[in-house]
């Protein structure tokens, strides 16, 4: 249904500026929340809140965000600790290599971010096909030689043959994963 | 232009020779404004088909085979040029300008928001779990080893571990392919595209039903809906599939509306897009398919109503088939283990929880879905109330199909959780929403006065 009314008129001037202005109201006016029960309440205005957080915050980073310039300078700000532990592991893999993934609990100790990469589907999807393998594997990980120790701000692996004491580690590997 | 700049356009391009082509054939008469964008969205699909094709023939997944199919599918559509040619012809005549000062601002401000999506998709990473685990993870590695039957389903890393995010419908997977053989790192900027093609496609249905004004509120209405906005740049099926079922939905209501079968051609390519994109939209079209029968047999009379139906029904099952049936059954060399995601049957208790959840808590969720669904609600009591007309029933059967279909697969299958699954599942029922508000008496008795009262003045 076209309108043949003119494009340049009062009367079409006065309806963009209603748009434009409803627009505006939505997305700058915070009316608060309503209060329909005890547990439950819902926003009077859901616009403000999803302008904020999914528009406004990309405009107003979108400078600097641009700088960054390599993809993987961006997995990283988007993935964090997720991407950059597995493409540690990875890059310090020796031949003959094979690391059980610790289970995720264990990770979430030393990990503010949601833990993923402790699921061997994301760990490859961060880096490429590995000799890994998952926690919940019980069959294969008697095969694993290698083991991801954590603490705060520190990785390593430890390997069987060294002098590190894997049996503690995963000892502690199954405490966590009970909890 | 670079090399992936270049091959991005040429692909756009070739996709959308094969929409037309495809349109051509099927000699329907219908808007450019509707066409070009319908074009783009089917070349998309079909392309799609074509890549799978090339897995079924086992030949070598790489840019160059990605991009061969898609000049083949591109010369193919049009090869019977004496039919195709008046469609070209029509979308070669000269545009009228009929946007009207709002329309521009409506343009304006989703440019402001679009832009942010199209930037989001080319410049973040793949970041849900989901499409990480599966879509992604799957579409990355075919590149590598050359077949979608690639070494994700058989690394002894990954074996037992895969759960049933590799197994998603391919359509996701398969542009991930598309547009990573391209050169696009990340892949999902097809997500993007496809979105403003939609937006494109909506802004022409609603102008076509009701005053360009109240079109382009409700055309913003659905684009400012929060959920709806943040999956146009995160990859999941669910997207993609609201996109090829409301388009479906769209031609199909045309089919009626205007009693030609052609129409119901190009609903069921769209239908069986959307069941080629999302594994639970085959019950979804058995369900809109059986419930608008009284519709079908109606505009088209019972013979051809029931061949009609029972053919769409067919291609959808087909397109469901070839992924779920075919290529499992036969090419993979591991499947999902589809009953131990089965609750157990119909439930009622089951049902019952879910459908209250999905009903009382989700749908209703303004954080999620605005006051679209709000908006609907009022507007359809609203316009009973004052013109004890409902406009459309086929649009209020189809959206309650759907919610209907949502709430049978959250109680059958055990994956299908309201938070996730269902929840992205709306996302089909919100642009049938705002279509049904579009064509609702009360916006046309609004649109009328409108229409008066701007050219009351101008006089």
């Amino acid at each position: 249904m076209a309108s043949s009314a003119s494009f340049f008129s009062l009367r079409a001037l006065a309806l963009t500026l209603l748009l434009s202005l409803g627009y505006v109201l939505l997305i700058n006016v915070d009316l608060g929340e309503i209060q329909l029960s005890d547990t439950k309440s819902i926003e009077v205005n859901p616009y403000y809140g999803w302008y904020e957080n999914r528009v406004d915050v990309y405009y107003r980073s979108l400078d600097s965000l641009n700088r960054m310039r390599s993809w993987r300078d961006r997995m990283f700000a988007r993935h964090v600790a997720n991407y950059e532990t597995p493409v540690w592991v990875t890059n310090n893999l020796q031949p003959g290599d094979t690391v059980l993934l610790p289970p995720r609990q264990y990770a979430q100790k030393y990990i503010k971010a949601e833990v993923t990469w402790t699921d061997p589907r994301i760990f490859t999807y961060m880096t490429r096909l590995s000799p890994i393998v998952a926690y919940a594997d019980t069959a294969r990980r008697g095969s694993a030689n290698t083991y991801i120790a954590l603490a705060p701000r520190r990785i390593s692996l430890m390997r069987r043959g060294s002098t590190a004491n894997i049996d503690s580690l995963l000892h502690v590997y199954e405490e966590a994963s009970r909890e | 232009m670079n090399s992936v700049a270049l091959v991005f356009v040429l692909t756009l391009l070739l996709q959308w020779l094969t929409g037309i082509g495809v349109f051509g054939l099927m000699r329907l008469d219908f808007k450019r404004s509707v066409l070009l964008p319908a074009a783009l969205i089917l070349g998309m699909f079909l392309h799609t088909v074509g890549v799978f094709a090339l897995e079924l023939a086992q030949v070598r997944i790489s840019t160059g085979s990605v991009f061969g199919v898609l000049a083949v599918l591109a010369v193919g559509a049009n090869a019977w040029w004496p039919r195709v040619a008046p469609t070209y012809r029509r979308l070669a005549a000269r545009p009228r300008w009929t946007l009207q000062m709002y329309d521009v601002a409506a343009l304006v401000i989703s440019m402001g928001l679009l832009y942010i999506v199209v930037w989001a998709s080319y410049f973040w990473p793949v970041t849900p779990f989901d499409a990480m685990a599966g879509i992604d993870l799957v579409a990355r590695q075919a590149l590598i080893d050359g077949h979608i039957n690639n070494q994700i389903f058989t690394d002894p890393s990954l074996r037992g571990l895969l759960s049933n995010q590799p197994y998603y419908a391919p359509f996701a997977m398969l542009m991930q392919i598309v547009y990573r053989s391209i050169g696009f790192t990340y892949g999902h900027i097809w997500l993007a595209v496809q979105c403003i093609t939609f937006a494109w496609l909506m802004f022409a249905w609603l102008r076509s039903y009701v005053h360009p004004f109240i079109a382009s509120v409700l055309w913003l209405a659905l684009i400012i809906t929060p959920e709806w906005y943040g999956y146009q740049f995160l990859l999941q099926t669910d997207m993609a599939n609201a996109v090829f079922f409301t388009t479906g939905a769209w031609f199909f209501f045309e089919a009626v509306l205007r009693k030609d079968v052609r129409w119901l051609v190009a609903s069921a390519l769209f239908l069986s897009a959307a069941a080629w994109s999302r594994t639970e939209t085959i019950i979804v079209i058995a369900f809109v398919l059986t419930a608008s029968l009284p519709w079908t047999l109606r505009a088209f009379g019972n013979k051809r109503a029931l061949i009609a139906t029972a053919s769409m029904g067919l291609a959808a099952l087909a397109s469901f088939g070839l992924w779920h049936w075919l290529y499992f059954g036969v090419y993979l060399p591991v499947a999902p283990n589809t009953t131990t995601e089965l609750s157990g049957g119909l439930s009622l208790v089951r049902g019952f929880s879910v459908a209250s959840e999905f009903l009382g808590g989700m749908l209703t969720n303004v954080w999620l879905w605005g006051h679209t669904v709000i908006l609907f609600v009022v507007g359809t009591i609203v316009s009973l109330l004052v013109t004890r007309r409902l406009g459309n029933p086929l649009l209020f059967v189809w959206i309650s199909c759907i919610l209907v279909a949502l709430i049978i697969v959250g109680t059958v299958f055990t994956a299908a959780l309201v938070d996730t699954t269902l929840r992205r599942g709306i996302f089909k029922v919100l642009p049938l929403m705002i279509l049904a508000l579009a064509q609702s008496p009360l916006a046309q008795l609004l649109g009328d006065r409108l229409q008066r009262w701007e050219l009351a003045r101008a006089k």
